[in-house]
């Protein structure tokens, strides 16, 4: 059982309201899309979420866990933010490999079967720094996804994929929420993000100025 | 169990895999070698030098720094090129790991260690031992080389080559003939006191700002000879073993090991609510 509790947040970034009085409440096995232009706090809101920025006022809370007081960052997460980054001189095997050899919470197969979910070869000796965007970003999701964390956040996650690719995410994001985790996405595509948010935060300069739920709360 | 993972991939990634930390030692010790090695051969042809220099004399031509210098007309200040070399280039090469890092796939291994503290003590250990390996690759290469070209490898100085060398009256310094192991082990403590003061100011200042925040405490250490300014500490020339009025080694022991651990602790009580940006 995941919830995490988003507390009148308000963050301050050299004098700039980046969030402002943000108020949400998110369960397990439900899509959450955020929404708005660029600048309008998606990002900041995420990165509140993962406990990489504190709150200026108002707090994040996973499980009743305050972020920053209880916990420094939720205890099962995932995440995709911006641009995917990993050690250029290894191939994507390799990177999620020491990832995982790190935090020792999945196995060697486990990350073979998440490179191959997200299309790519876990054989492939390609260094990453020779990705594609588009293969950079499918390593992104993978290792956003290969703990089976119970939160996932992907941040524009069908950034510079192909038509099968966005169906690939989209079948992938659908998995996760069927497996009982929390996703969190950003989208500026809005058609892809009401077809699989079950509930929509539109945000504009750093505010919800709309809580639209999907089909399925209807 | 996980620190020393997380401690293991920053030596990897931050040491083993950083050419400019592996090379740059080695390449300022040899060019700095051809440099003290020629100046010493001339002399000694000269006849200024009676006899041939030692391990000890290069190490003190790369640690040395300069001389008390005193402001007056027609003596102007000379930048000691070599000592700044030796003390600014870690600095520089340590800048940016751990913010490449931070906003790589360090970003993954630091949620998923779920404590900042760990993150930053790994770097903290990955600083001090980054600053250590290079003052000591710089020290091993200039020992090859000597050994290579057959010079005498004893840690003895030769006062008449420092003087020379340096530019110092007789009467300011004491004859010294050999290097204690205080005064080797000082420039490097020093060092690395102020790599892991960067490295903190670095939480507060743009990277950038915090190594010429270094390098301007370096430059006037040089200008001034004072027990406030740490970079007198890194300058065996400035110690009293040395210089008649010159720094305690001691203090600069309590010192150096005092600015370590204050810039450690800052560090990581800042780091605890450091708003982790990309456009930082």
């Amino acid at each position: 059982m995941v919830q995490i509790e988003i507390n009148n947040v308000t963050k301050r970034i050299h004098k700039n309201l980046v969030l402002q009085d943000v108020t949400a409440v998110m369960h397990e096995g439900r899509i959450y899309g955020l929404q708005g232009v660029n600048g309008s706090g998606k990002t900041m809101l995420m990165r509140t979420i993962i406990g990489l920025i504190r709150p200026s006022e108002g707090n994040v809370s996973i499980n009743g866990k305050i972020i920053g007081k209880d916990i420094e960052f939720p205890e099962s997460i995932g995440f995709l933010l911006e641009n995917p980054a990993f050690l250029g001189r290894y191939s994507g095997f390799d990177n999620l490999n020491m990832l995982a050899g790190i935090r020792k919470t999945a196995t060697v197969e486990q990350v073979r079967d998440t490179i191959r979910l997200v299309g790519l070869d876990p054989g492939d000796k390609k260094k990453y720094r020779k990705y594609s965007l588009g293969m950079k970003q499918r390593l992104g999701i993978a290792a956003a996804i290969m703990e089976e964390p119970d939160i996932v956040i992907l941040d524009e996650p069908t950034n510079a994929l192909d038509e099968s690719g966005i169906y690939l995410v989209k079948n992938i994001l659908l998995r996760q929420k069927e497996r009982g985790a929390l996703v969190i996405i950003s989208c500026h595509d809005i058609g892809i993000l009401r077809e699989l948010s079950d509930e929509i935060f539109k945000l504009d300069t750093g505010r919800i100025i709309e809580h639209i739920c999907g089909e399925s709360d209807a | 169990m996980k620190f020393i993972k997380y401690l293991l991939f920053d030596l990897k990634q931050g040491i083993l895999r950083n050419k400019a930390m592996v090379f740059a030692p080695i390449v300022i010790a040899a060019t700095a070698f051809l440099d003290f090695a020629s100046k010493a051969h001339r002399l000694l042809l000269d006849g200024r030098i009676r006899e041939s220099v030692s391990y000890g004399d290069y190490w003190f031509y790369l640690y040395g720094g300069m001389h008390k210098y005193t402001p007056s007309p027609g003596n102007g200040f000379r930048f000691p090129v070599v000592w700044i070399v030796v003390f600014l280039v870690i600095p520089f090469v340590l800048l940016n790991y751990p913010f490449k890092d931070l906003y790589g796939v360090g970003q993954q291994i630091l949620v998923g260690s779920g404590r900042r503290t760990v993150w930053w003590l790994s770097k903290c250990c990955w600083n001090f031992l980054g600053t250590v390996m290079y003052h000591m690759l710089m020290q091993l290469t200039g020992l090859v080389l000597f050994l290579v070209f057959q010079m005498n490898v004893s840690n003895q100085i030769h006062m008449d080559f420092i003087n020379l060398v340096f530019e110092v009256g007789h009467q300011e310094v004491w004859n010294r003939v050999a290097l204690p192991l205080s005064v080797l082990l000082l420039p490097v403590l020093v060092s690395t006191a102020i790599s892991m003061l960067e490295m903190t100011l670095s939480l507060f200042l743009k990277p950038m700002f915090s190594f010429f925040a270094v390098a301007v405490l370096f430059l006037a250490s040089a200008y001034l000879l004072t027990p406030l300014l740490v970079g007198n500490y890194a300058m065996a020339f400035r110690y009293n073993w040395m210089l008649k009025e010159g720094v305690s080694i001691n203090v600069g022991f309590g010192v150096s090991i005092g600015l370590l651990l204050v810039s450690a602790l800052v560090g990581l009580v800042r780091f605890r609510y450091y708003d982790i940006l990309e456009s930082e």
